[in-house]
């Protein structure tokens, strides 16, 4: 690994982590020293991302955790503290397959919610349950779940998913405030990135590319492990130990509204 | 004296709904709440029970309401729950308390917006949620709570995005949180100022006329460029960007 080894000797549960953003945010991690717990719901993809890992003399760790599930989570951050014996970090960062799915307002149904709630919301209220006194323990917990600035400007056929990184800001404000005293610091980061759905999307539609990176001062979308992957791992350092409560931009300069 | 309007107001607890619909009747307007909880506090003749657990059973009010009263000019939603457990640690609190902050309490709110975009389906109109201004920045031991309120203000924009050129307006009034006796005892956060306290106005204002006039002035002719926004009429407290 070269990055760096400025998480060296602590421990992170990534969910989320076989692929996409998640395998990025695992990879830095473990750049950066960390010992990497993969929770991934098909365990073929989260021993690929530990094999990554490994391929770069990593350490890390792949469990099968379908994250909607209380015992699933639980069972994760024990057998993390049970290998690596304590917990530092938990970056929630799962969604539902079915999340970027356009769907209009009116036809979104009390089951389209639950199916995405569960992962998004669910899992971060066990994990925050299940982790919280190793977190304290820790002395420098983190907890960081992946946002989106769509929570931020809402998504006309995208609603639920909006609603729920919206609700994940409520949750970051005011569990920071309830752990701060803990020495727990609380995030999110809010990545516009190029996940594989989104590179065979515009591949297949280079007008959208074309309007939608107009947006960005940048004019590119993120790489998952160079750009978010190591963002997530500088807030996870003792350089950003002051941070809580906020839910951070890893998106080119897109959303500057606030 | 602007134009009286017809007006119902969702609510699933009786904490705002009976002083606003009093303030906003004693302001000329027709109004009616409908809710289950909310009916408590309401005189049975202004109030329609509602459950908030399925669309059909909040398009079958909105359809009562307007038998009653005529199709409705602005639609209030209050977003805050009943919420009866108070303030509790996330740690403390079981998936059951947890699902009915989160999950029933933005349900109820879809469920509104949806039946909102029916009853405006061929004409236009405006649609104010309302919830504590302690959202905007959160509570301690208010996580679920803070959660299910700030995605209600983000399905609120995607709601505006998605029907503005029908002509369907939604916008978000957040009110100060004394309002709320849900959130009595609750460590509420007050902007850190040496000067005066906060909040500026040397107190949030209570639901009463003027609350009642910002809502009015949300259905009405001079609000008709604002869809997607929030306003922060607590009084001058944390003052967000």
């Amino acid at each position: 690994m070269s990055d760096g080894g400025r998480l060296r000797g602590r421990t992170a549960v990534v969910t989320g982590a076989g692929g996409g953003i998640g395998r990025g945010i695992a990879l830095a991690l473990a750049a950066e020293g960390a010992n990497v717990v993969i929770a991934a719901r098909r365990l073929l993809t989260g021993e690929q991302t530990a094999a990554m890992i490994r391929a770069e003399r990593g350490e890390a760790l792949a469990l099968q955790c379908d994250v909607a599930e209380q015992q699933q989570v639980a069972a994760t951050i024990t057998a993390a503290v049970a290998t690596y014996g304590a917990l530092d970090i938990v970056v929630h960062n799962a969604n539902a397959s079915d999340s970027a799915m356009p769907i209009a307002l009116e036809a979104v149904t009390d089951e389209n919610w639950q199916t995405q709630a569960a992962v998004a919301w669910d899992a971060a209220f066990f994990l925050a349950q299940a982790a919280h006194l190793y977190l304290k323990d820790s002395g420098r917990g983190r907890f960081i779940v992946l946002g989106s600035c769509f929570g931020l400007h809402g998504a006309a056929m995208n609603p639920i998913y909006a609603a729920l990184k919206g609700g994940d800001r409520g949750l970051v404000k005011a569990l920071a405030r309830e752990w701060g005293p803990d020495g727990i610091t609380v995030n999110a980061v809010e990545p516009a990135a190029a996940t594989e759905p989104t590179v065979v999307f515009f591949d297949q539609h280079p007008e959208v590319r074309a309007k939608y990176l107009s947006n960005f001062p940048m004019a590119r979308l993120g790489r998952p492990r160079e750009d978010i992957g190591r963002a997530v791992a500088a807030l996870c350092s003792d350089d950003f130990g002051f941070i809580t409560a906020q839910s951070i931009q890893v998106d080119g300069g897109l959303y500057t509204a606030l | 004296m602007p134009a009286s309007l017809t007006i119902f107001i969702t609510a699933a607890g009786p904490a705002i709904s009976g002083r606003l619909a009093s303030a906003l009747a004693a302001a000329g307007h027709r109004v009616l709440v409908l809710g289950a909880a909310a009916c408590d506090s309401t005189p049975g003749s202004s109030c329609i029970p509602m459950s908030f657990g399925s669309r059909a059973a909040v398009t079958q009010g909105f359809a009562k309401a307007a038998q009653r009263l005529g199709d409705a000019d602005l639609i209030v939603h209050d977003a805050m729950p009943v919420m009866s457990g108070g303030a509790l640690p996330i740690t403390a609190q079981s998936y059951a308390q947890w699902n009915e902050l989160t999950h029933v309490t933005v349900r109820a709110a879809l469920h509104c917006l949806q039946a909102a975009a029916e009853h405006f389906a061929h004409r236009a109109g405006s649609v104010l949620l309302l919830g504590p201004a302690m959202a905007l920045v959160g509570a301690a031991g208010l996580v679920p709570l803070t959660t299910a309120l700030e995605a209600q203000r983000s399905l609120m924009k995607s709601a505006a995005r998605q029907w503005g050129q029908k002509g369907l307006r939604l916008n978000w009034l957040a009110l100060a949180d004394a309002n709320y006796p849900q959130l009595a005892g609750a460590a509420i956060p007050e902007v850190p100022e040496l000067g005066p306290p906060p909040p500026a106005l040397g107190l949030g204002p209570e639901v009463g006329d003027a609350v009642a006039a910002l809502v009015a002035f949300f259905g009405g002719p001079a609000a008709s460029a604002l869809t997607g926004t929030t306003l922060n009429a607590d009084g001058g407290n944390w003052m967000v960007p």
